[in-house]
């Protein structure tokens, strides 16, 4: 077997080492066995591409929204993740939480990121106008307020210590939320200070993910 | 040991998941949507080599899957089952977008061109293990038919005659095309280590 | 589905039990595996990992009483680690020390309430979250580094060609030798301090709120760099080539422009921290 004869049978085989006349060329050929030594390491490697990436956050508000839409959600959520603690609030918390952590983002994405915006329209789903999102962005900071207040409630129930943590860091992350809010109106053409509100919001949405375990992949 | 953490510790295991999505419990929806996102995103992130299309994509293939769960009898594996739906959500994007699904025949390209030797071909080998964000540009820079093969195939783990029925061709076609398609991120792999020995 | 070189073979080969220090008890897990996650999440106490030839997890724990169990999940490609606190459980009694050793290829991704998070030597992606403890990541090429914590320092050390990404809200983040294609950090109040060659023709990404951010690189660094703070004080020790940007450049609180090829492209930001760009 020559090399052509060898390279022309090699599709065909998922391991050339185990079959016998490929083997024998294998042994005898340099080139060719640096050519599968080569095609196994990508083979090896290949398997590491799978389940790598983790999906904007996004995906998944738009599609619990299009579940509720369709009716396949028809029940408000019951506890699972949290247990309740002693008020009975918590099988709320548990759900409402994280999505409020999730609308803070995405109310960050659609403040910072037109591109995106105009893509949702341009493809027919729901999306926001300029003014409803600085309606959105109010309103959120109004519900931000009783929304940090229940999240250090659920906090507090594990220790004062982490209560006090948490309290300091939303209270330094919504202060980034508003410095940033302020510095994008003063540049609407700067890009960084756009960015910079993103930036705040992804703060704000990780502190609640952080304090209901379920940053993690 | 289970598939998932224990109910003990707070979490909803897959089976119960499905069977509260089946009632309409949205927070089971969200379970089985975490246990899965990362496989089912990457997999189109893979195959379009896209961002945008990838979450897209991503969005379609968890709608028609819950869509169809009340379905569900555990014949096969969720996420086999899942897993095909989001493979077809994609294959059925790439026609609509006229993109080939099975690589188109290279009429100016043979095998013996794409491996023939050349002078000094040894030293420029991948010598050992390949990374995972070169291999990663490589896959994203390979044209969509043998991306699709590639990624079927060797990241996702579909044999040949699983493949050839998805994307409509031979078996023989898959297995040629998927050698072609290693040969071609071989040589795209050692052209990247070269330029960046170069630097 | 075929697959057999990526399934896990083994479920835990040894589980070795031997009495410590008074309460203490050391448990020794394996898992035989491909391309998998490891993911290990504890309540108090350290996490540490670091290669290991072959193709075994290998997870030393230490518990500091019986207050405290450990519950695994394996599945197809995931292995799950779980620090499982009991009633009456304390930050002492509650605490677990974590030994790990990964082959290539594996991904962890690793939590810990209050305990010092090491990741050193490993090919696959790292992910580490603690909302206080000191989380330090050294010796990482080609993978993807998230980082994500509320007030604990992060330091990253020696990352090459690498996915960079860091969240923090008030802790400093330190990154010595670090570069690839993305670097981005996302702080708060907490200080950026960046010292390295912004290389591999990447993007890096610094902003802040409030904390001050300072960036050290050698005059052959090649780059496009923008650095604007609102309110703080911007200085830069380089000369750069004049370019075009998207705010007013202005000496004192903000400058742009390039140095040698251009080849990265570094964004400074801070609200109202200082950003020094300095020549190393």
């Amino acid at each position: 077997m020559n090399c052509a004869e060898f390279q022309k049978a090699l599709p065909e085989f998922a391991e050339p080492q185990r079959d016998t006349a490929l083997q024998a060329h294998l042994r005898s050929c340099s080139d060719c066995s640096l050519l599968v030594s080569d095609l196994d390491s990508i083979v090896a490697a290949a398997p590491s591409l799978a389940a790598s990436e983790d999906p904007n956050p996004q995906i998944w508000l738009q599609l619990e929204a299009a579940l509720k839409n369709e009716g396949l959600i028809r029940q408000p959520a019951a506890p699972l993740l949290v247990p309740p603690p002693q008020e009975g609030r918590g099988w709320r918390l548990s759900w409402a939480l994280p999505v409020a952590a999730a609308v803070a983002l995405t109310i960050g994405l659609l403040v910072y990121r037109p591109s995106t915006h105009q893509n949702l329209q341009s493809t027919g789903k729901t999306a926001v106008t300029e003014p409803a999102a600085a309606v959105q962005t109010a309103a959120a900071t109004n519900a931000g307020i009783n929304e940090d207040q229940d999240l250090l409630e659920v906090v507090g129930t594990q220790s004062p210590t982490m209560r006090a943590e948490y309290a300091a860091n939303l209270k330094d992350v919504n202060a980034y939320i508003r410095d940033a809010e302020d510095a994008a109106k003063a540049n609407p053409d700067d890009e960084q200070a756009q960015e910079s509100v993103m930036n705040a919001y992804e703060q704000r949405s990780m502190l609640y993910e952080m304090a209901m375990d379920r940053s993690l992949p | 040991m289970t598939g998932a953490i224990k109910s003990q510790s707070g979490r909803l295991t897959e089976a119960e998941a499905i069977e509260r999505a089946k009632q309409g419990d949205g927070e089971a929806f969200e379970v089985l949507y975490n246990l899965h996102k990362r496989r089912v995103y990457s997999l189109c992130l893979r195959m379009t080599a896209n961002t945008a299309q990838a979450e897209d994509l991503t969005q379609e293939a968890f709608l028609q899957l819950f869509r169809k769960i009340g379905t569900f009898r555990g014949e096969s594996a969720f996420s086999t089952w899942l897993h095909r739906m989001a493979v077809n959500v994609v294959l059925m994007h790439l026609r609509k977008k006229g993109l080939p699904v099975v690589p188109l025949e290279d009429t100016m390209e043979t095998d013996e061109d794409t491996t023939k030797k050349e002078p000094g071909a040894q030293d420029a080998s991948l010598a050992g293990a390949v990374d995972r964000l070169e291999l990663q540009r490589a896959v994203e820079a390979l044209p969509p038919g043998y991306r699709s093969i590639f990624v079927l195939h060797d990241v996702e783990g579909f044999e040949h005659n699983e493949i050839a029925e998805m994307v409509g061709c031979s078996i023989g076609n898959s297995k040629s095309q998927l050698h072609k398609a290693r040969l071609k991120l071989r040589d795209a792999l050692k052209k990247h280590r070269a330029e960046k020995a170069k630097r | 589905m075929r697959r057999v070189r990526r399934s896990i073979h083994a479920v835990i080969l040894l589980a070795l039990v031997s009495a410590l220090a008074h309460g203490e008890t050391r448990k020794e897990f394996r898992y035989t595996v491909g391309h998998v996650t490891l993911s290990v999440i504890n309540q108090y106490g350290p996490i540490v990992v670091k290669p290991a030839p072959g193709n075994q997890i290998i997870v030393v724990a230490v518990l500091h009483s019986d207050k405290v169990e450990i519950d695994q999940a394996q599945n197809r490609n995931r292995v799950d680690i779980h620090s499982h606190l009991l009633p009456g459980a304390t930050a002492d009694s509650g605490q677990v020390d974590y030994d790990i050793q990964i082959p290539a290829g594996v991904s962890v991704v690793l939590r810990s309430a209050n305990g010092r998070l090491r990741a050193e030597g490993l090919r696959g992606d790292v992910t580490l979250e603690s909302p206080n403890a000191a989380i330090e990541v050294a010796d990482i090429n080609h993978s993807h580094v998230r980082v994500k914590t509320m007030t604990g320092p992060v330091r990253l050390l020696n990352i090459r060609d690498a996915h960079v990404e860091v969240t923090s809200v008030s802790g400093d983040v330190v990154l010595n030798a670090v570069n690839g294609p993305q670097v981005r950090v996302n702080e708060s109040s907490g200080h950026i301090n960046y010292d390295g060659d912004f290389g591999y023709g990447g993007e890096y990404r610094f902003s802040s709120n409030s904390g001050d951010i300072e960036a050290s690189a050698p005059e052959s660094a090649s780059m496009e760099v923008e650095a604007h703070s609102e309110k703080g004080r911007v200085v830069n020790d380089f000369q750069l080539e004049p370019k075009h940007t998207s705010f007013v450049v202005k000496a004192g609180s903000a400058f742009a422009g390039t140095m040698n090829k251009a080849a990265s492209s570094v964004r400074l930001f801070s609200i109202s921290g200082k950003i020094h760009l300095k020549k190393r």
